[in-house]
């Protein structure tokens, strides 16, 4: 279902023109033509068309042809609030005009009759305050109806008024708004914090008055200080609507330069309506009955492009709210019938990446086009809205603060060419121009606009020549607008973005000043200069990366060693953002006839793109070189050299988890952007291809590629086959016998707070058979004594285990003694003795115990199960679906069935406080088979891993079992 | 200034974020880590210049990544404290952990993974919080020896549909405890047994939770009162 009319509102206006025109402007972009070439007679008709009120004269409609310079309707006056406001034929007092969403209350709306009471009331008010016409107003607020009002109000009046996000910090604000030098301030303290508050009020001197738009207490500032509700309560309704000058300051914005102060830009009030009306009712073809929302900040354009919109009649939605997924905005879409909704790509990607499909998500039956804009669209993403949104059209637009609109956008007559803006904005000579300034059609230019346009800036604050204004957009391309921006037109006037031109770098999203580069790297005696410049990464589609030409002295070589160089000082000079990823040395740097650097044709060369601007260089046969070196140096074996041995294998396996090209030794794995989860799948290759185990721990303690290569080499040199160096030290090692998973994990703690200069290995041992069937005891202790011979040849030995890793200890050290090999000290962790070691009452306390437990907790089996002290009969384990079980089942029964010899020697018996009442039934079973068991008390349950009781293991009590174990070790 | 002080409650409230239900005593803010210049600009203001130190050390995704992060976390706990966010007494553990006063009885963890970042912060408790996408189930993720064998019988019983997620939402469950605690990886997550298709179960003395977040991604929750945590 669609709400818009049959006939686009462009048809109408096509028609309009032609009757001033005297001929068809049917064709493809004969309109445009038209527009651009016979200015005065389109933007007159556009004036006259779209019934917007004013008074004065139309008759002058441009006073010259240079876009530096022309100034509009010179003699026109108009009031931006009044022509949003006014009644519409077809959008009367009664129609939806503004809907507030929020996030923490309920939605506030305003009918066109309930906004412009609203409206005129403030401005009754703000009058009474000492606001007058000239005045400039600052505005922090959240996107809410209040903030739309009270700019609507302040527009009125003939003040201009200038928003600004709750978020930024103070000082950002004050960078914008002691240019403003307003004389109001209006704030909504529910998104702007007291102190932020204080430290504007205070740094804006030209204040006279803040009004707050929130009802909590009045502060103490230093100025004059009211509520708005409080000042419009008794205001009766203005019927005073001025109508001011066509250049009357409606908004200043700003734009954020690469260097210097954010430019406070200031838009006149007709420019941006004119402009604004041109893109809604004819690009767009929004009007009565249409519902749009464009997910903005007050801080954006797009929040001043938005409110325009109650200008062609259609309902406006703002929400303050957030974006706390992906389905946010269309659920707000859906909710509120949006015929438009506006958005950008990172919010369509944050869509597809989570596999939403919004229109299955939520009713989308009235939404009849998306609008995108703020970067890049790619094709994929146009593919995705088709897929999942519907069949309605994706319009990739594009302009900016610096003309409060779109250069290229959507239009109703034509097909959405994916990964392409539809049409250049009607009125607007839009071109992309080569470095001649010569248009070029089919291939990436400067994009420029040849013609004065209404909503070029009236100028920038505190530019009283002139001089900022003009080099800011007229330097380049004499005679023109020069947005700074690249674009790609094709003949049918579509068009694509291309990222800036100003040889900002714009990698992963984040902006990248390439001066900062070439400081740096002056310091590098071996670098005669340099060019920054950013490649598409055709591995991931949308991302670039930064590839560094350096030009060397004479004598110099790029070789490993330089690189890295490179690299570790940009990292420590500048930042991880300015290392690039590719480093190629070429003879020589594209540069112009009059000597400029041209960044732009090397982004070409390294691109493989034609070279847009080849004409213009001084030195073109360059290019071709950096081509065929970045090609050359791209083909190249990733990474570091094997020949750099065991810190080039590893730096290679490193890269390639983290998908890199290269890597430093020194580089930190979190910065570059590797996860917890990543560490595993790094140590993973590391353990199948170097042939190291590195434990995780050991990687966390110095996450580097030296220091993962530092690890790997302890590793491979220190453990034996079979067992694994837990802590290196000297002497005899201590033996510790993995738990009833094969696991030595559970050590870990115990391993560090160990007081023993000797070192501490491991045993790693299969516990099941290739079948998949549990291996006994003794099997398994006949591995264990395998590796601990093989490690060591020669008595006396040192062996411990906890739980089931102590039944393997004992039968490890039984079996060692029976050789007649010396057993120094034999720890046992909590080892319950298996229950074919009890005699036959001790098997009937256990049972009653256990019994009478399980009753009295109401506890399920697997509770009884776990707990290792109260065992249950294996039988019971068809009883327990859960998989989980199995394998405890599966030690448990070959513990059980273990029978336990005698060992003619001292045990240390390691009492699990929680099991002390359970061991009182069966410690005489270890009693009854060694010459001497010495139990040491140790605080904590015996915590089996998911038991929610804190273990003798666990952090907070493997300190003392630490001292304890210790201690048996010095025992002679 | 005394008025100044009174109104000190109203807290600022990120303009992309937002809280979800938790358990008692926490609140998990999912933040979409998704930015243009101004917006990574603000979130930088309130940044400390330690904080903005470790952000720009990471690669550009990294650094931007962190900036917002950090400023959604410290923008929730300036609710909680009623301050500003760059007031927030907000500092790093030895091992990156975020840490306050314990006079402000809280708490606070976050996580981030790709364009999407969670935030937890816990009013007398201790949490940990872990997030993830789901990654595709291979035989080479049971060789990297973090999922304890109980773990991979468990969700080599799934059908093979759920393991993808199962095996997500048992590393982030682990996380969130190793998190919670402290030690990161210092301690091995395969000591951390969790409960495979089971939620709301406890390991070691941790409530896990599953939190609720977009498709494609899995996070957890790890909680335990202040008073008496265990390690």
């Amino acid at each position: 279902m669609t709400l818009a009319p049959a006939a686009p509102q462009l048809a109408s206006f096509r028609a309009r023109c032609e009757e001033v025109a005297g001929t068809a402007l049917d064709a493809p972009g004969a309109l445009h033509t038209f527009s651009v070439e016979r200015p005065e007679e389109f933007w007159r008709a556009l004036l006259d068309w779209s019934g917007v009120p004013w008074s004065g004269s139309a008759d002058v409609v441009l006073t010259g042809t240079d876009v530096e310079t022309a100034r509009f309707f010179p003699d026109l006056r108009l009031n931006y609030a009044e022509a949003l406001l006014r009644p519409l034929d077809d959008a009367g007092d009664d129609a939806p005009a503004l809907t507030a969403v929020h996030a923490d209350r309920p939605t506030d709306t305003w009918t066109r009759g309930e906004l412009r009471d609203a409206v005129a009331r403030t401005v009754t008010a703000l009058r009474r305050l000492g606001l007058a016409e000239g005045d400039r107003v600052v505005l922090i607020a959240g996107n809410t109806g209040e903030t739309a009002v009270t700019a609507l109000a302040v527009a009125a009046i003939g003040a201009a008024v200038s928003t600004a996000a709750p978020d930024m910090g103070a000082a950002s604000l004050l960078g914008r708004f002691g240019q403003v030098e307003p004389a109001v301030l209006v704030l909504d303290r529910r998104a702007v914090g007291d102190d932020v508050v204080a430290e504007v009020v205070a740094g804006l001197p030209t204040l006279r008055r803040v009004l707050l738009l929130d009802d909590g207490p009045l502060p103490d500032l230093g100025v004059p200080v009211d509520r708005l509700a409080d000042a419009t309560a008794d205001a009766e309704p203005t019927a005073d609507w001025p109508r001011h000058a066509f250049d009357t300051p409606l908004f200043v914005m700003f734009s954020s330069g690469t260097t210097g102060p954010p430019k406070a830009m200031v838009h006149g009030a007709g420019g941006t309506l004119l402009e604004h009306v041109k893109e809604h009712r004819l690009h767009v073809d929004l009007g009565p009955g249409d519902t749009l929302y464009f997910h903005t900040t007050t801080a954006w354009m797009m929040w001043n492009w938005q409110l325009s919109a109650l200008a062609v009649g259609a309902h406006v939605v703002v929400h303050d709210g957030p974006v706390a997924g992906p389905e946010t905005l269309w659920r707000l879409a859906a909710d509120h019938g949006v015929t438009v909704f506006g958005t950008s790509p990172a919010y369509l990607q944050l869509g597809q990446d989570a596999g939403l499909r919004p229109a299955e998500a939520v009713d989308l039956s009235r939404l009849r086009a998306v609008l995108s804009t703020g970067a890049v669209l790619h094709d994929w993403q146009f593919d995705w809205v088709a897929e999942t949104v519907g069949p309605v059209p994706l319009q990739s637009i594009s302009g900016g603060t610096d003309i409060i609109g779109c250069f290229v956008l959507g239009t109703p007559d034509l097909p959405v060419r994916r990964g392409r803006s539809q049409t250049r904005s009607l009125g607007l000579d839009v071109a992309a121009v080569d470095e001649d300034g010569h248009e070029v059609v089919g291939r990436v230019g400067e994009l420029v606009c040849r013609r004065p346009f209404p909503s070029r800036p009236v100028g920038f604050l505190r530019d009283p020549d002139g001089r900022r204004f003009h080099d800011a957009y007229f330097a380049d391309h004499p005679g023109m607008w020069t947005h700074g921006d690249l674009v790609e037109f094709d003949a049918d006037g579509s068009s694509r973005l291309h990222g800036r031109s100003d040889g900002v770098l714009n990698i992963d999203g984040l902006r990248i000043g390439p001066s900062e580069i070439y400081t740096v790297l002056r310091q590098l005696p071996e670098i005669a200069d340099a060019m920054a410049v950013e490649q598409r990464d055709d591995s991931r589609p949308g991302g670039s990366r930064m590839v560094l030409l350096v030009v060397l002295r004479e004598g110099a070589r790029l070789d490993g060693d330089l690189d890295r160089t490179i690299r570790r000082t940009l990292r420590r000079e500048a930042s991880a953002a300015h290392v690039p990823s590719l480093v190629v040395a070429v003879g020589d740097l594209p540069l112009t006839h009059n000597g400029k650097r041209s960044e732009r044709a090397a982004r070409d060369a390294v691109n493989g793109d034609p070279i847009a601007n080849a004409v213009a260089l001084r030195n073109p046969g360059c290019l071709e070189e950096i081509g065929r070196a970045v090609a050359a140096a791209s083909a190249a074996p990733a990474g570091p050299e094997e020949d750099d041995g065991l810190l080039g294998r590893v730096s290679r396996i490193w890269c390639e988890v983290l998908g890199l090209r290269s890597a430093d030794p020194d580089d930190d794995w979190s910065d570059l952007g590797g996860t917890s989860r990543q560490v595993l799948s790094l140590l993973r290759r590391v353990r199948l291809e170097l042939d190291a185990d590195v434990p995780v721990q050991r990687f966390a303690e110095d996450p580097t590629p030296a220091g993962l290569a530092r690890a790997a080499e302890a590793a491979t040199t220190a453990a034996p086959a079979g067992a694994t160096v837990l802590r290196a030290g000297e002497g005899r090692p201590v033996f510790l016998v993995p738990d009833a998973w094969g696991q030595l994990n559970l050590y870990a703690g115990l391993v560090e707070r160990l007081a023993t200069p000797r070192p501490v290995l491991g045993l790693r041992l299969p516990l099941v058979d290739a079948g998949g069937r549990h291996r006994t005891v003794e099997d398994v202790a006949a591995d264990a004594l395998a590796q601990v011979r093989e490690t060591q040849p020669q008595g006396p030995y040192t062996l411990s285990g906890y739980s089931f890793g102590g039944l393997v200890a004992y039968e490890v050290a039984t079996r060692l003694r029976a050789a007649g090999a010396e057993v120094g000290c034999l720890g046992l962790l909590d080892a319950r003795p298996p229950q074919a070691a009890l005699s036959r009452w001790e098997t009937e306390r256990v049972r009653w115990a256990g019994r009478w437990a399980t009753l009295r907790s109401g506890a399920a089996l697997r509770r009884v199960l776990r707990s290792r002290e109260r065992p249950s009969a294996p039988a019971a384990a068809p009883a327990a679906p859960d998989p989980e079980l199995r394998f405890f089942l599966g030690t448990q029964e070959v513990s059980e069935a273990y029978r336990p010899g005698r060992f003619d020697g001292p045990v240390d018996y390691f009492l699990a406080e929680g099991s002390r009442a359970a061991a009182s039934r069966t410690l005489g079973a270890w009693r009854r088979r060694v010459r001497e068991l010495r139990v040491v008390d140790v605080p904590g349950w015996h915590g089996d891993l998911d038991d929610e009781r804190i273990g003798m293991l666990s952090d907070r009590h493997v300190g003392t079992l630490a001292a304890r174990v210790s201690a048996a070790l010095d025992r002679p | 200034m005394a008025a100044v002080a009174a109104a000190a409650s109203i807290a600022g409230m990120p303009p992309s974020a937002r809280a979800r239900p938790g358990p008692p005593g926490v609140t998990v803010t999912v933040v979409p880590l998704v930015a243009d210049d101004d917006a990574l600009a603000r979130a930088e203001a309130v940044l400390t210049p330690g904080e903005l130190a470790r952000a720009r050390r990471g690669t550009p995704a990294v650094h931007r990544r962190r900036v917002l992060l950090r400023a959604a976390l410290r923008t929730a706990l300036a609710t909680e404290l009623g301050t500003d966010p760059r007031s927030v007494p907000l500092t790093a553990g030895a091992a990156g952990r975020p840490e306050l006063p314990a006079a402000t009885h809280l708490d606070a963890g976050c996580s981030a993974a790709g364009d999407l970042g969670l935030v937890a912060v816990g009013r007398g408790s201790r949490v940990g919080v872990d997030l993830e996408p789901v990654a595709p189930w291979t035989p080479d993720v049971a060789e990297e020896g973090w999922l304890h064998p109980t773990e991979l019988q468990a969700i080599a019983a799934l059908p093979p549909g759920e393991r993808p997620v199962a095996a997500t939402r048992a590393w982030t469950r682990k996380e969130a405890v190793l998190k919670a605690r402290g030690t990161g990886l210092r301690d091995d997550p395969a000591t951390v047994l969790t409960a495979v298709g089971r939620t709301g179960a406890t390991v070691a003395g941790w409530t896990l939770h599953d939190v609720p977040v977009p498709d494609g991604w899995v996070a957890s929750l790890a909680v335990a009162p202040d008073e008496e945590i265990p390690r």
